[in-house]
């Protein structure tokens, strides 16, 4: 089949071919997800691009060597996000037992600090500061915001990836908002 | 977990659709119960329609990674390379685990038919009538050690020996005889469910009635006598037939 082609099939058929070691699948899958699982890996994880690409690949050499893992007959987006969020978590518990853990009180000062001597803030700045408070949330509060806000995972599929009810997770994302809209109070939408 | 209110379920929706002045009283309400002030409601808002417009820029994988997975997805993974040089046949290893359950089953079976043909051989060599009176078998239906029921029936017999000859100079009863013995003290400690397992020691029992009983009661309990027990009392074979004799002694 030709990349075109391959192009108008779902993930889950994708995955399929890559089970029977289709390599043209494996590529379009990876050109799908690479962007946006590095996007998401670099938030999880402290901006640090180099840690970001290392679970980027990490993830992909999994499903190159055992593609059989996920269940054809489930949805590969939260599947995939599920996988994500359990490197993200190794890498946490790496950090915690190395001693490196970013102290979050301290990030959470530098972005006060910033708000409070930023009267208008644009478009890219509240990025920035919005992924620096984000820092200071809790797990899985911050990581279920990220997939909700940053990635556009539907509630569905995000309960499919913590294995909880939907009402949890619009729970959380209530609580977590409203805990940013605390931390950026002087944030005003432009 | 306690159940959203229709404030957090319905969250979404109405940030996004209504400013704190469009809410109805039922929605006000909910925000009180919350603790949210009509500031903390607008900031809430205005954070989420701003993440409404957020597109952010993918980040661009180094293509390294592409080429290193692509090449690691053409190359076998390494258990189908394991798999060429010994194959994998599940019914090879389910014969070697059965084979090896039998070889150890036929062995077990082996080493208990030897324990048991010793075991009937020293039955055989214990078997006597009076073996119900025997140290091992009080120790048995009781919680003394064989030597210490050995070394009270050598001092029973001493002392019986000695008592019998003074019973004949002094004209004493069978009865008061036993009473001196030192195992009819040892016997007064006991309870009378023990007194009842301890025949050698009241002469009473010592009857032709009680033989014959305790022919009857003998071949289960010879089963119930096996190596392992012997075992666990420390009581060798050489020791098994030393009792027998000092029993044949006693009486």
């Amino acid at each position: 089949m030709s990349m075109p082609a391959l192009q108008s099939l779902s993930d889950e058929a994708l995955m399929e071919r890559i089970i029977t070691r289709d390599q043209l699948a494996f590529s379009q899958l990876y050109d799908r997800y690479s962007g946006k699982l590095l996007s998401y890996f670099k938030r999880m994880l402290w901006n640090n691009h180099d840690l970001a690409e290392d679970c980027l690949q990490e993830l992909f050499m999994k499903i190159a060597r055992q593609p059989e893992l996920f269940d054809v007959s489930r949805t590969f987006r939260p599947w995939v996000y599920t996988v994500a969020n359990n490197l993200c978590k190794m890498e946490y518990r790496k950090n915690s037992t190395r001693g490196i853990k970013v102290s979050l009180d301290k990030t959470a000062e530098l972005a006060d600090h910033h708000v409070k001597i930023t009267e208008k803030i644009d478009r890219k700045d509240f990025i920035h500061q919005l992924k620096e408070v984000l820092l200071t949330i809790n797990e899985p509060h911050r990581s279920t915001f990220m997939l909700r806000y940053f990635d556009e995972l539907t509630l569905k599929e995000i309960s499919a990836i913590f294995d909880c009810s939907e009402g949890t997770v619009k729970s959380r994302l209530f609580y977590t908002l409203r805990k940013i809209a605390t931390k950026l109070p002087q944030f005003k939408y432009a | 977990m306690k159940n959203n209110s229709f404030l957090i379920e319905n969250f979404e929706e109405i940030l996004l659709q209504k400013s704190f002045e469009d809410l109805n009283d039922a929605e006000k309400e909910q925000l009180k119960l919350e603790k949210i002030s009509a500031q903390e409601y607008e900031s809430m808002r205005e954070m989420l329609l701003h993440m409404q417009e957020i597109e952010e820029s993918e980040e661009i994988p180094n293509d390294a990674i592409k080429n290193r997975l692509m090449a690691e997805f053409a190359t076998p993974t390494k258990v189908v390379a394991k798999n060429k040089i010994i194959p994998f046949n599940r019914w090879f290893y389910f014969g070697v685990a059965a084979s090896l359950t039998l070889a150890f089953v036929f062995f077990y079976k082996l080493s208990e038919n030897l324990t048991n043909s010793s075991e009937n051989k020293v039955a055989q060599q214990i078997e006597s009538p009076t073996s119900t009176n025997s140290p091992i078998q009080q120790e048995k239906n009781s919680d003394t050690p064989v030597s210490e029921v050995y070394t009270s029936a050598l001092a029973d017999t001493t002392t019986r020996k000695s008592l019998t000859s003074a019973a004949e100079s002094e004209n004493l009863s069978d009865e008061q005889i036993e009473m001196q013995s030192p195992l009819a003290k040892s016997s007064e400690r006991l309870t009378d469910s023990q007194k009842d397992f301890q025949p050698a020691t009241r002469m009473e029992i010592v009857s032709l009635s009680e033989d014959a009983k305790y022919e009857a009661d003998k071949n289960e309990k010879l089963t119930t006598f096996n190596g392992k027990k012997q075992q666990d009392m420390g009581v060798s074979l050489a020791e098994v037939s030393q009792l027998q004799n000092i029993t044949v002694e006693i009486y």
